[in-house]
This record gives C-alpha cells, structure tokens and sequence, in this order.
C-alpha cells in the first residue's frame, strides 16, 4: 500500500481526493495547511505528495523546497487552479513531477498518480 | 434606627401626579419593547444553530452520497438516489442544500465526473426546483436557479429565461446573459438581439471571458450587432471585431470614424488601431484638432503604434499650446521615436513649458 500525502484547504476537494485514491489502494493522510503538512513531513515517510500552490501559512512554492531539500526523491504533483504559464514553469523548475489544474477529472489524476508510483 | 413604615409600597396610581402616570406607561412601554427584543435575538439565534446544524449534517451527508457515487463502482446507484430523494430531499433547506453542494462539486470536477453530476441532478429532480425557484419572484433566487442551469448545461425552452435578459436587477440579466452563452451551440450572442437595456462593464467583461473560456463554436461575426439601438452593444461589437481578428469588418468600422458618439468614435479608432489598419492614420490625422480630447489621445496612441515621426509631426502643429496633459504625451511619442534626440526634445519642452510658450 502505497502512502500519499494530499496538501489541500478545500474540504470538498480533500474528501474527493481521499476517497478516490483510497478507493484506488493507497494509505492517504491529509494536511489542510502548508504547517500541518511539515509536521507530518517530519514525522512520515510518504511515497507521492499532492498539493495544493494556494496554502495558509506556508505557500505550496515554499513546501515544494522544503520537500526538495529532504526528500528529494518524492514525487509531487501540483493541483492548483492556476493556469498561468509562468506559475506552471515556476513550478516545474523547482523540481514538480506533474501539475494539474482545477476543475480536475479524478480519473486522469488518478492515473497520473499511479504512473508517478509506478516509475518510483 | 430606620422607621420601616416610611417605606409603604403600595402604590395608588390615581393619586399619582399625571407626569408619573406617563412616564409609568413608558417605561413599562419600553421595557416590554426590550424584552420582545431580547427574545427575538435569542429566538433567531437559536433558528440560527439549528438551520447550521442541519445544513453541515445535510453538507456531510451529501460529501459521502457524491463521493460514493462519483467514484464507488459497488455503490448502486439506482436505489441509493431512489433513497437519497425519499429521505432527505424533504425540505426546501435541504433541496438548497443539495444544489450548493453538486455546484461545488461540479466547479472543481470535469470531465466524466462532472458529466455524472449533471445526470445525477437530473435524476434527484432538482430541475423542476431550480424552474420553480426561477419563478419565484426574489431576484437572488431568480439569479441563483439561472446561475445552476447554466453552470450544470441543462437545457430548458428559451422563452423561460429570455424573460429575464432585460429584468431590472444587473445581476439576473447577467445569468441569463451567461446562460445563452454556455449552452449556445452556435450564435451564442443571439440573446443581443432581445436585449433592450444597456450591457454594463462587468457584463461586457463577463460576456468576453465566456465566449473565450465556455462557448465552443465558431466565433460569431460581430458586425450584425454594430447598428444595434444600444451604444454598449455597439462598442462591444466594435471592439470584439479586433480582439478576434475580423479583418474582413474594417470597411464596416471606418463609418465609426466620423461618428458623433465619442465613445463609438474612440473604439473604433482603438479597434482599427489593434487591427493594425495603416490607412486609419489618413483618416484621423487631418481631423485631429476637431475631435474631444478624449479622442485627440486615442488618435496619438494610434500614432505611436501604426506611424512615424512625420506622422506624429502633422499632429504637432494642431497641438493646442495650453493642453499639457496632450503636450506630454506628445512629447513622449517624440522621444520614442527620436531616442537620439531625447534630451534635446526634453530640454525644448522644459524651456516651452517654462515659459508658457
């Protein structure tokens, strides 16, 4: 069983997230800030992060370093509505591994998702 | 020692003085005020926390439903939606509810998921709620039934909502507007035809950021509406007629140039100047001095991307002398095309202004 960490504020989205890639077989904890999700970075080892740009506290740019600079090797995927292209190229400049953008079809990032595990 | 028998409560309110008689009436006029009042608040705050209570139960409730019927694949649909209607569709907050909820959930999902919802909505009978909420009189709920129509693509017969493109409220005539537009296969400006009040800024912004982000067909030919009875429509179509590239309306534009209407005559000029239209400069330069200031600043920006310095010359002589705000921007067009000369144009324009020539 894959575990995933889904960084979201939207409770609409964090239910639907959580239950689709629970439903597809994985270990899903959820953090609903960017704080939150250093707390549980710090104590958990995760094999998939999904986050959210848009974050109280600490923005999603900033946790995307932090996750770079300790654990390099986990994949993330950017969910945000976001669509402007420097914002995409920002993101993937800092190491993202895929960016999907809301509205999202919870079938193609449900693959995307398993594409990401499977390479890892 | 204290004589208890000076303290006699007893009150005889004939005896009493008329001035204590009235001020009794109000105070007890007051306090009884105060007291309905104080009930009300508790009263209402109490309806308060129990219709919350119920709308994060129904709330929760529906997360659960949505989720399992989106993406369970054992969830039976059917008897789970046969259920779902039976048992907690019952009152108007819960139906509102709902509504909220598969909105919200149809704003962040696209694709078969989304398609799922619109089916799902159909099926939960909340259309005929939403056509019975567009009746209902209340602008607000006028606008938020158009606004669910439009947003979950469900189609209803045309003469329901063309009934409220001209309504008094901006907001109704905008959902209607946004209706049209999103289910429109083909001619999604159509409702323009039967539009007799005026299209604010934000329903021109609205209208373009739709026809650009929702509408799928072909790109409508604006210039049918550019002798409509409204001048917003009017300038609407003038301007849509660049930002899409129509190069086959420009002779269509030019009449604008000689308009008495200000407005029109400046996004003609600003249409035809996106549209990188050169013989436009022939038109206005000679007529420069005529024209409102409005008007002079929109034939210099024009300047500045479609001529030359001999362009920009020919409007100099026609430069009213006292203008400063005209005077500026022309001497900025100048430096932009005499970069060399920069500082000789600004130290003229310092000695010009100094002295007031």
């Amino acid at each position: 069983m894959k575990k995933i960490l889904v960084i979201e504020d939207n409770p609409m989205v964090i239910k639907s997230l959580e239950f689709k890639l629970t439903k597809d077989g994985n270990n899903v904890m959820v953090a609903h800030d960017g704080r939150e999700a250093m707390k549980l970075l710090k104590d958990n080892e995760f094999d998939l992060i999904l986050t959210d740009l848009m974050l109280p506290f600490v923005t999603g740019n900033e946790l995307i370093s932090y996750i770079k600079k300790n654990t390099p090797n986990t994949p993330i995927i950017v969910l945000s509505t976001s669509t402007q292209e420097n914002i995409i190229m920002d993101a993937f400049n800092m190491g993202v591994d895929d960016f999907i953008t809301k509205p999202f079809s919870p079938n193609e990032l449900s693959l995307r998702v398993r594409r990401l595990l499977n390479k890892n | 020692m204290v004589n208890f028998d000076t303290f006699n409560f007893h009150l005889d309110l004939d005896s009493l003085p008329w001035i204590m008689k009235l001020n009794i009436v109000f105070a007890l006029f007051f306090l009884s005020l105060a007291i309905i009042f104080f009930i009300s608040i508790i009263w209402i705050r109490i309806f308060k926390i129990y219709r919350n209570e119920k709308k994060r139960k129904q709330q929760s409730l529906l997360i659960d439903f949505l989720n399992s019927y989106l993406f369970d694949e054992d969830f039976d649909k059917e008897l789970e939606i046969k259920n779902f209607k039976e048992n907690h569709l019952r009152t108007s907050l819960e139906i509102k509810v709902t509504i909220k909820e598969i909105l919200h959930f149809h704003e962040n999902l696209k694709g078969e998921s989304a398609k799922d919802l619109e089916t799902l909505f159909n099926k939960l009978g909340l259309v005929e709620f939403t056509l019975l909420d567009l009746e209902d009189g209340r602008w607000f709920t006028t606008a938020r039934a158009i606004n669910a129509l439009s947003e979950l693509c469900i189609e209803v017969p045309n003469h329901r909502i063309e009934a409220y493109l001209n309504e008094s409220r901006n907001e109704v005539r905008q959902q209607s507007q946004l209706y049209f537009l999103k289910l429109a296969e083909e001619q999604p400006l159509k409702f323009l035809d039967k539009t007799v009040r005026p299209l604010t800024t934000w329903q021109q912004i609205y209208i373009e950021n739709a026809l650009k982000n929702f509408y799928k067909g072909p790109a409508p030919d604006f210039s049918q509406w550019l002798y409509h009875d409204l001048t917003s429509v009017v300038e609407f179509s003038i301007r849509m007629i660049a930002r899409y590239n129509q190069f086959e309306n420009i002779p269509e534009l030019i009449p604008f140039l000689k308009s008495k209407n200000d407005t029109l005559k400046r996004e003609a000029i600003s249409s035809l100047t996106n549209l990188e239209h050169i013989a436009l400069l022939e038109l206005i330069i000679p007529n420069f001095k005529g024209n409102s200031r409005i008007i002079k600043l929109e034939i210099l920006n024009s300047v500045e991307q479609l001529g030359n310095y001999e362009d920009l010359k020919k409007i100099g002589d026609q430069l009213a002398t006292t203008d400063w705000e005209l005077r500026i921007k022309y001497h900025n067009i100048e430096l932009g095309f005499l970069p060399e000369k920069k500082e000789l144009i600004y130290s003229q324009f310092m000695l010009e202004k100094r002295f007031e020539i």
